[in-house]
């Protein structure tokens, strides 16, 4: 059943991040959303041994029914997404303790997208900067020539007519 | 350090024109830092709107086509693009007329901002 519903919704955990966190992964404490719910064979595993093995059958039903139940689409389910006024300060609480005590590690700078040239540094300073070489500066003209002459060169040379007349004796 | 976030974000949107705020919150639409200026509609900031995106996310990750990377949706005055970084949600709002390839940069960019929020709520 759990691979049916694989196959058909595309419901496959590892593919979903290479870290190992999925969209039912909370910030805080980690948990989905599924586990969160206890399976509701818990409270006979006190029981005798076969009960017990029930309860273990009884247990994996569960699982994949909540695995099949995280996979199906529920749009209704927004209504209870809905975080009560004193749950959500209580969040944005912590997670501002928690961003003033930690200490940030932005190592990945180089990933930062190289700006343009700076159009606005003072005049001695853009005069100061030196200039383009002679043969940089021959290299662009003749690519540009080049680029031009090959430009000027497209035409469209049709081999046969695209219009003809049929059944014109 | 949120400080320093908040200049590491600002820097960004300095770099990049049109981009009017940029918000990074959790699933349930507690935001963790956010930086906008004054042309930013309130209700952008909304849990009952962030969480529908996560929730948005969620759903739409179930239609087959695999993990959803980034929701956009441009209106008459903004345009706001969210990126599913799990356990986040990075929201970008910027002018409609903003160029929107340019804002999916931004998911790169930010990462380094993304992963320390990450680390610095899931380890401290």
């Amino acid at each position: 059943m759990g691979n049916i519903c694989k196959s058909c919704c595309g419901g496959d955990d590892s593919q979903n991040d290479s870290d190992g966190q999925s969209e039912q992964t909370r910030l805080l404490n980690g948990a989905t959303r599924a586990q969160a719910i206890e399976p509701q064979g818990g409270e006979y595993s006190t029981r005798t041994n076969s009960v017990l093995k029930k309860n273990d059958e009884q247990s994996a039903l569960n699982r994949i029914l909540h695995k099949a139940a995280s996979n199906v689409i529920d749009v209704a389910a927004l209504d209870a997404h809905g975080m009560e006024q004193h749950e959500f300060s209580e969040k944005a609480k912590t997670y501002s303790q928690k961003l003033q005590t930690a200490t940030v590690h932005l190592k990945n700078r180089s990933k930062k997208r190289e700006p343009l040239p700076e159009s606005n540094m003072p005049v001695e300073r853009l005069a100061a900067l030196p200039v383009i070489s002679a043969a940089d500066l021959e290299l662009i003209r003749n690519l540009s020539a080049n680029m031009e002459s090959a430009y000027q060169s497209f035409a469209v040379q049709h081999g046969e007519e695209l219009i003809v007349n049929f059944a014109m004796s | 350090m949120a400080e320093e976030l908040k200049r590491s974000i600002q820097e960004i949107m300095k770099t990049t024109p049109g981009v009017r705020g940029i918000v990074i919150a959790d699933r349930d639409g507690v935001p963790i830092i956010r930086v906008n200026d004054e042309t930013v509609p309130e209700t952008v900031m909304r849990p009952g709107f962030l969480s529908s995106v996560g929730f948005a996310t969620e759903q739409s990750s179930k239609l087959g086509y695999g993990v959803t990377n980034h929701i956009i949706s441009i209106h008459e005055r903004h345009q706001i693009v969210h990126f599913n970084i799990p356990p986040l949600i990075l929201s970008v709002i910027a002018d409609t007329e903003c160029n929107t390839g340019i804002l999916l940069t931004l998911r790169n960019e930010l990462s380094d901002i993304t992963d320390a929020v990450r680390t610095a709520i899931q380890v401290a």
